[in-house]
């Protein structure tokens, strides 16, 4: 069986085969052997080359979240990936209307209607229980429209700034 | 007490109803419209609706929150941390509705809320402040002659500034009059008002904060220090006890200024005074918080003192029945803050639901959490899920308990801080006990997950987890609770517009 997982703009190829009661895996050029594999649909043990390994995971939509060695992964399956990425929206992949991603108040706008902005410029400091968050761009373009000035509080989703995008 | 009204939500609801469970008081817990589903609705004994998402509309509405507690009859109100916890109106409010508040007099906590009464209430009962001066800039000759007085560099500060705003470094005396002049124009169109002052600038300070206890019958006594440099714009994420760097003598001058600052103010109950601490061994009082603090835990595994039990007990009438010299601080206690937020993207929150969670558990390991697996991480409020504590013998022995810890603590489906700590804990600044305001600025910028790419055990498991699969999940009709794994991302992808 062969088994393809999209991370970070990768895909990475396992080939996964049960000979009796152990697996034979390659990934790239190296072949592993995998003994006393413990599935649940939340945990995994295993033993590879003598090393024990222990997994949790939890399987969403699109794919796989792991926990394993006290970091986390997200293995997505490529086809959804694939949808996901071929969305619409400009150069920069956004739509240039910038709404409150939290309820906060606006503490500075750092730009002015009919500046050029680009992708990641930050935009506006939006202040949300002590925390003060850059609220960026999603596009490169021209600031159209404020419709929040400092001081103002803000509801989540409530349109903070538009964007005309640069047309390709 | 017949019962107690608890006007908060997340991990502090939950750790003020274990306090209620072990008095056998019952607990009344508040929550708005987003918060259905959030674990102290859940641990309760009563809970009561009172409003929208928004703070303003529910948690921050004291009309709501007092109708809240008479209608279940809780005579007794616990505001946690935050919201409503530093509002001298709404303690007022508690005192005339009968209700009785949790926490200092509303005359102390409307004192220390005000940043210049509190400064000059704190140099008359002898607690040091930054030294700085005070006065327009018609008098700018005073001015001058008492700056003259104040060691280099300083800061020309507005005083109706804030977070930086309309602040001025000084490094050459010579220029501190006409910073002081400019700063005042600029204040004065920036702000309306053209007050500045000169403060002493501390270059690279530690925040060192006392935790004091008092009681209605004259006691106050003080449970040691935290070290809480370790902040991201402006909010602590590591905190520690003992302090690396105090000697059993600053420690000693240290806890007694926190006391002297706690009678002041006439102090009742558990609170925190905050100090700068400079290179040179001075301190200088900065604020004192009239509330239970986030960290309080540290102070608990090393006092082996309830805090929150005391403040109910203090509440109640009760005198404090230990006196400072029955007070000892045993090993080393750390917490680290666990935030539902993208490390790598700025510390941006990050929401939705949790698929998977594995809290760490063994000796001298505490989890004060506010969230469970299937839990929904909603945008709404502060986006701490949970502190993780430990206590070991010493400072080196708890540093690796928690980095143990972490490594035990899974959490999937949104983000969260825990990646980050680890690398924090082993930082070798950290080790070496550096931990300055300035140490994530300085030793994290620019930090990355060092997982970008899967190592090959986890493309192995994510094989054998497809390999092991039930047919049922491949289906797609998984109904309700399918997520995505990062369901949040598209929730929170800044400018994503929804």
């Amino acid at each position: 069986m062969q088994y393809d997982f999209y991370c970070n703009n990768e895909i990475y190829t396992v080939s996964l085969e049960k000979k009796g009661d152990v697996f034979e895996a390659t990934v790239g050029e190296k072949v592993y052997s995998i003994d006393a594999c413990k599935a649940t649909d939340r945990l995994l043990s295993f033993i590879v080359d003598g090393r024990s390994v222990l997994a949790h995971l939890a399987r969403g939509d699109a794919g796989w979240a792991l926990g394993l060695g006290g970091k986390q992964y997200v293995l997505e399956d490529p086809v959804a990936a694939e949808e996901k990425s071929a969305g619409p929206g400009g150069s920069g992949g956004g739509d240039g209307h910038i709404a409150t991603p939290m309820p906060g108040k606006v503490v500075e706008v750092l730009v002015a209607e009919g500046d050029s902005v680009a992708v990641d410029q930050p935009l506006v400091i939006l202040e949300s229980m002590k925390m003060q968050n850059e609220i960026k761009s999603d596009v490169d373009g021209v600031v159209s429209r404020i419709h929040l000035a400092p001081g103002a509080l803000a509801n989540f989703g409530d349109p903070l700034i538009e964007i005309e995008a640069e047309q390709d | 007490m017949n019962k107690i009204l608890i006007a908060n939500r997340g991990e502090i609801a939950v750790r003020i109803i274990h306090a209620c469970r072990e008095m056998e008081i019952p607990a009344v817990v508040v929550y708005s419209e987003a918060d259905r589903e959030s674990l102290h609705v859940h641990l309760a004994d009563e809970a009561v609706c009172i409003g929208p998402p928004s703070p303003v509309e529910s948690y921050l509405n004291i009309d709501a929150v007092i109708d809240a507690a008479k209608k279940s009859g809780a005579d007794t109100v616990h505001p946690g941390y935050g919201f409503l916890a530093e509002n001298a109106a709404f303690a007022e409010r508690c005192d005339a509705e009968g209700l009785l508040f949790i926490g200092p007099p509303p005359a102390a906590i409307r004192d220390m809320g005000d940043k210049v009464k509190s400064r000059a209430m704190m140099q008359d009962a002898s607690v040091p402040v930054v030294p700085g001066t005070t006065g327009s800039i018609d008098e700018m000759d005073r001015v001058l002659a008492e700056a003259a007085e104040i060691e280099l560099p300083l800061f020309v500060k507005a005083a109706a500034g804030g977070g930086g705003k309309g602040m001025r470094l000084v490094t050459d005396r010579d220029a501190l009059k006409s910073t002081l002049e400019s700063a005042t124009r600029e204040a004065a169109a920036a702000f309306g008002d053209g007050t500045v002052y000169v403060e002493k600038c501390l270059e690279q300070p530690r925040h060192i904060e006392f935790q004091v206890l008092a009681d209605g019958h004259g006691n106050v006594v003080h449970l040691f220090e935290r070290e809480c440099s370790i902040q991201r714009r402006h909010q602590k994420l590591v905190e520690e006890t003992p302090s690396p760097v105090l000697t059993p003598e600053i420690r000693a001058r240290m806890g007694e200024a926190a006391v002297n600052a706690a009678r002041a103010v006439g102090y009742r109950s558990a609170g925190t005074v905050e100090f700068l601490f400079d290179r040179d061994g001075s301190f200088y009082f900065l604020e004192m918080n009239t509330r239970i603090q986030v960290e309080h835990p540290v102070t608990e595994f090393t006092t082996g003192v309830d805090l929150v039990k005391w403040q109910i007990r203090i509440a109640r009438g009760e005198a404090i029945d230990f006196g400072q010299d029955d007070l000892v601080q045993r090993g080393h206690s750390i917490e680290c803050r666990i935030y539902a937020e993208d490390a790598e993207n700025n510390f941006m929150p990050s929401t939705g639901r949790i698929s998977l969670l594995k809290e760490p558990y063994g000796p001298g390991v505490r989890n004060d959490s506010g969230i469970y697996e299937g839990y929904e991480v909603t945008p709404h409020y502060d986006p701490i899920l949970a502190k993780l504590v430990v206590y070991d013998e010493n400072r080196e022995m708890a540093r690796k308990k928690m980095l143990t810890a972490l490594e035990n603590y899974v959490v999937l489906g949104i983000r969260t801080s825990i990646s980050f700590l680890r690398d924090l804990l082993g930082h070798e600044a950290f080790i070496a006990g550096d931990t300055f305001t300035d140490f994530i600025a300085k030793n994290m910028d620019g930090w990355v997950d060092s997982s970008v790419a899967p190592p090959d055990d986890v493309l192995l498991a994510a094989a054998l987890a497809e390999f092991h699969r039930k047919p049922a999940a491949t289906s797609g009709a998984t109904g309700q609770t399918a997520v995505t794994p990062w369901q949040t991302v598209g929730g929170w992808e800044v400018g994503s517009g929804r």
